[in-house]
């Protein structure tokens, strides 16, 4: 790839006292690229995914957001760096003392210092774009969780990230709403947003993802193409995790 | 006693024409001092203790051990006791204050010693993931703390934030040991001159017309700041 990629991983370390969680990790993201991190629970992947943000802070290693370093980087820096990553969470963690639209507004009024006619318009767009834009005098617990975390992806949208994150987005929904949501990502894929995205919805990631990466016991254990992971997995841990999960699915 | 009788007794006790229009305007004058008393005091307290919990949540430890050192002692000791200390013991040193301002300043202590806690609980009661979002959003620890904790945090300790005040503010009452010339002091100086029961009605009554509209509004306030999550 000529470009440098939007973002890439090296030698992340984290540990927690003297459990090791993430182990020499590397990965790369390239500009527009959805990739999709599957593996079993306490695997990493969504400590990973925090570290891009620095929710947790790396042990050690280097994670480069379009070309900057944001490890070791001093804290007042750190809240414009986290400006480029949007995160959305698998609880939403939508403001529930605010209606729809002073949720997508409140960051780009305080982060980016936006006025407030520019913070509304644009939170407007993020809504429509979700298909909410009729919900935005609404209070969040007014909405379904599927409308949640359309709402959450919004405000993550209004401030113009460079990556998206998601960190199990679909996991508390009801599975009739899951479609909702998995649409906007896809919506955005086709918009060219680079994504990395952790999640149990292997049919989406089969359909929708542009890599997968399958992590077991803080480690990158394989990565390829979603033909080649689901289709033809080269190690027996990944083999063993995808038989799991369609037994699984199957027993629904 | 015939019960013609009786009534007419218990009107004289406690409800003697003469003496109600000779104390009305020292009580009314009490009234006022008590309840701007009280005003200053909830003000105070409230923002003292809101201060408070925005500096615990900073986590260093010195002020946080502060902090709590001052919340314990003040929430534990009854402040009639600190009001006597501050009154007749702080002379001692040289440091004289007059009563009102003795009695301000430990309501206002004890209030807002109530009010660290109860935000303080508010504050931790709040799931992380609403810190998680606000800081993820670039937002800065105290923009967080500001526009996404205090405000569910204030919310969930209205209604003891509420009975706090009102509790602190009938211990006005407590300067009639200091001479401070609040409701109850002046009614009782009054039932001592005058020999009627007459005047601790009238403190009865005034301290209603004080704090059942303080109730009410209270109820109103609970029921304006309770929603949904």
């Amino acid at each position: 790839m000529a470009q440098t990629p939007m973002l890439e991983i090296t030698a992340l370390e984290k540990r927690f006292g003297t459990v090791e969680v993430l182990r020499s990790i590397n990965l790369k993201v390239g500009r527009g690229e959805l990739v999709f991190v599957i593996g079993p629970s306490g695997s990493g992947k969504s400590t990973m995914l925090r570290c891009c943000n620095r929710l947790e802070e790396p042990t050690s290693g280097s994670i480069f957001i379009d070309g900057r370093n944001i490890v070791n980087c001093p804290a007042a820096e750190l809240n414009r760096l986290r400006l480029q990553t949007g995160m959305v969470f698998q609880g939403f963690h939508l403001y529930p003392h605010m209606s729809v639209v002073r949720n997508v507004m409140l960051a780009q009024i305080k982060a980016l210092k936006r006025n407030k006619v520019t913070a509304r318009t644009r939170a407007m767009d993020m809504l429509d774009r979700v298909g909410l834009a009729h919900k935005a005098d609404a209070m969040p617990s007014e909405l379904s969780g599927g409308q949640q975390q359309r709402v959450a992806i919004a405000r993550a949208l209004a401030l113009n990230p460079k990556v998206m994150l998601f960190d199990e987005p679909t996991s508390a929904l009801d599975p009739e709403l899951v479609g909702s949501v998995l649409k906007v990502m896809k919506d955005l894929r086709a918009e060219g947003m680079t994504m990395l995205v952790v999640s149990h919805e292997m049919a989406f990631a089969r359909e929708a993802a542009d890599r997968v990466v399958f992590m077991d016991g803080g480690v990158v254990v394989e990565q390829g193409p979603p033909e080649a992971i689901f289709g033809n997995p080269q190690h027996d841990r990944t083999r063993a995790f995808l038989s799991r999960v369609s037994h699984h699915a199957g027993a629904e | 006693m015939n019960a013609p009788a009786g009534f007419q007794r218990f009107v004289e006790v406690f409800f003697d024409g003469a003496i109600i229009d000779r104390y009305l305007p020292d009580l009314l004058s009490a009234m006022v001092t008590t309840l701007w008393l009280g005003a200053i005091i909830i003000v105070t307290g409230v923002a003292v203790g809101l201060v408070l919990a925005c500096l615990r949540s900073l986590q260093v430890w010195w002020l946080t051990v502060s902090i709590v050192m001052f919340a314990d002692i003040l929430r534990a000791l009854p402040p009639l006791v600190l009001i006597l200390i501050f009154y007749f013991g702080l002379p001692g040193l040289g440091v004289m204050m007059s009563g009102p301002l003795v009695l301000f300043i430990v309501l206002a202590a004890v209030l807002a010693a109530f009010c660290e806690e109860i935000f303080w609980a508010g504050l931790t009661a709040l799931p992380r993931g609403q810190w998680e979002a606000g800081r993820a959003t670039g937002m800065s620890f105290a923009q967080t703390l500001i526009s996404v904790a205090l405000p569910q945090a204030v919310r969930m300790g209205v209604p003891s934030l509420v009975n706090r005040s009102l509790a602190i503010t009938k211990m006005t009452a407590l300067g009639s040991v200091i001479g401070v010339k609040e409701v109850l002091a002046v009614s009782s100086s009054a039932q001592a001159m005058s020999g009627s029961a007459t005047p601790l009605t009238m403190a009865a009554a005034a301290y209603l017309a004080i704090f059942l509209p303080a109730v009410i509004f209270a109820r109103w306030l609970e029921r304006r700041f309770s929603w949904k999550v």
